[in-house]
């Protein structure tokens, strides 16, 4: 069974963590604010072709290393892709985990190119046993590369394919099961889902298997006429939060993110976000302790 | 009644989404007959399209802030629309930051045809300092210059080419380009600027870009040191301006070094 490694100086994710993007990097360098983790974009970090990729930005990352645990989001990974595995880019995601001592590196059960050209956006998987087997056989090359369990995202989705023969909630439990993985539920993304096609977020928290979810993310949705967009570009809505309460009485004190990627606003902003969070979480986090 | 359309493999629907992103009719009717028949599915798959043009966008936005400042977002967006539909999408990566690459000469196309463009003269040259700073950004880290090094090196028979900084840039354009981009920066652009023949340099120091004016001779000496010339070749070249060599090395505009044995010793 593959675990999350802990690296020397590594710490265990613990509470509500913040989505550290671009804008706010020389605030936290500067200010040191109190948040127990950040989470980053791995691919805006990454060596690509020869040599070391520095830049200013990472740069800082490096720095604010020193001072916070760090875990690895990935976006272009293309896992559900019928594409070849991008070994290059495997290879400069593991060697960012390693000079940054990170335990935790997650991606998304989704594709992001196909015939070898990239769409910059998490695109759909239908959820057929096709595109199971296909993922979780990605999903074990990876984490064999990687030497660690991947963290699974559930996705966004704007379309649902009539040849699905299982829930999302199943397909991601299967996936646990064929492949070791774990899961980080994105909360967001199953309310919109539930919006969007009438998917039950509940019997998805009810479905999967609750000591695999390592990571729970929050964020805020936009609308759009019938749909609701996963935008990442407003605060945590009402529904949302209900639905995160329901998700800790399933799987426990679990670290929590918030994510806010367009729009974005003041940090401060982020960490109110974070300490409504932390009120969920925090009793529950009591609770554990006592038990 | 019509048969139901047969199950595509994850291949075809894969190809079919992707098709859909870029627009093609071909993967709205592929997927059409693939997809549940929501009221709102044809609006699900232009969610889609609006996310890939709409991260394409944002990146152009952020890598040409003075342009941005200085068109609007709205018509900056709608020459985004434009460029991205002139360029047949390629990206062979999830690198977004070479995105803009080719925005600069798109520009200068476009200011031919575009009568509200024709008081900004110096559009595309600004576009292109803009880009070399967003390169500059992102640069690989340079080794440091390792003196001792190159104090040892025997160069009797020896060809030595002297190494640029990743993040160093050239700009040279008929404006007062530096001028220009402090203008637009502070809000105070000037309705028109006088011809002025003007050279840039953009490199990156620690944590910040820097954009300085550079002299000729200067200027042929980067230029010298981009083609790769070797350090003799270079000395004949540029005459009193290859003194600035190790000024450059202080800047951090030359970081390293190689060598290898003249052809005519071998």
């Amino acid at each position: 069974m593959l675990t999350n490694k802990a690296g020397p100086s590594s710490t265990m994710l613990r509470g509500v963590g913040i989505g550290l993007r671009n804008p706010h990097m020389g605030e936290v360098l500067r200010d040191e604010p109190a948040v127990p983790w950040f989470e980053v974009i791995s691919d805006n970090f990454m060596s690509r072709g020869e040599g070391s990729l520095g830049g200013i930005d990472r740069h800082q990352l490096f720095a604010i290393r020193e001072q916070y645990p760090v875990s690895l989001h990935g976006v272009g990974m293309s896992l559900g892709s019928v594409d070849a595995l991008d070994w290059a880019y495997l290879k400069s995601l593991k060697t960012l985990a390693d000079e940054l001592e990170c335990q935790w590196i997650s991606e998304h059960a989704a594709f992001v190119s196909v015939g070898q050209r990239h769409y910059h956006d998490l695109l759909p998987l239908p959820y057929t046993e096709e595109a199971l087997v296909h993922l979780s056989e990605r999903v074990t090359q990876v984490q064999e590369f990687l030497g660690q369990a991947l963290i699974v995202e559930n996705a966004t989705n704007y379309i649902q394919c009539k040849h699905s023969t299982m829930s999302d909630g199943e397909f991601m439990s299967e996936l646990v099961a064929r492949s070791g993985c774990h899961l980080l539920v994105d909360i967001n993304n199953l309310y919109v889902n539930q919006h969007n096609h009438g998917w039950s977020a509940l019997d998805f928290l009810d479905t999967v298997p609750a000591d695999s979810v390592k990571e729970i993310h929050l964020a805020g949705f936009s609308e759009n006429a019938q749909l609701l967009i996963d935008s990442h570009s407003s605060p945590v809505a009402e529904p949302v939060w209900a639905l995160y309460e329901e998700a800790l009485l399933r799987f426990g004190a679990t670290p929590t993110l918030i994510e806010w990627d367009n729009n974005i606003p003041a940090f401060s902003t982020l960490q109110q976000q974070a300490q409504q969070a932390e009120a969920y979480l925090s009793p529950i986090q009591e609770l554990s302790c006592e038990a | 009644m019509k048969p139901e359309p047969a199950m595509s493999t994850l291949a075809e629907w894969q190809q079919s989404v992707a098709a859909v992103c870029e627009g093609r009719d071909a993967g709205m009717s592929a997927l059409q007959g693939q997809v549940i028949n929501e009221s709102h599915w044809a609006l699900g798959l232009k969610v889609y399209r609006n996310n890939f043009l709409g991260a394409r966008l944002s990146v152009l936005l952020q890598t040409f802030p003075r342009l941005l400042s200085l068109l609007g977002e709205n018509y900056l967006q709608q020459c985004g629309r434009r460029f991205f539909s002139d360029f047949p999408h390629d990206a062979t990566t999830n690198d977004m930051n070479h995105l803009g690459k080719q925005f600069p000469s798109f520009m200068s196309d476009l200011q031919a045809e575009k009568d509200e463009l024709a008081s900004y003269p110096w559009l595309a040259d600004l576009a292109r300092l803009e880009y070399a700073r967003h390169t500059a950004y992102y640069a690989a880290d340079d080794r440091s210059f390792d003196f001792e090094a190159f104090q040892e090196l025997d160069n009797l028979g020896k060809d030595i080419y002297l190494q640029t900084s990743n993040s160093l840039a050239l700009i040279s354009c008929e404006w007062p380009l530096h001028q220009v981009d402090c203008d637009i920066a502070s809000g105070n652009i000037l309705e028109h600027y006088p011809f002025k023949r003007q050279l840039i340099c953009v490199f990156r120091e620690n944590f910040s870009i820097k954009t300085t004016k550079i002299d000729e001779a200067e200027y042929d000496l980067i230029k010298g040191l981009f083609n790769k010339l070797p350090m003799m070749a270079l000395l004949d070249q540029c005459g009193e301006g290859a003194s600035a060599l190790p000024l450059f090395i202080q800047r951090g505009w030359i970081c390293s070094f190689t060598h290898k044995n003249h052809p005519d010793d071998i």
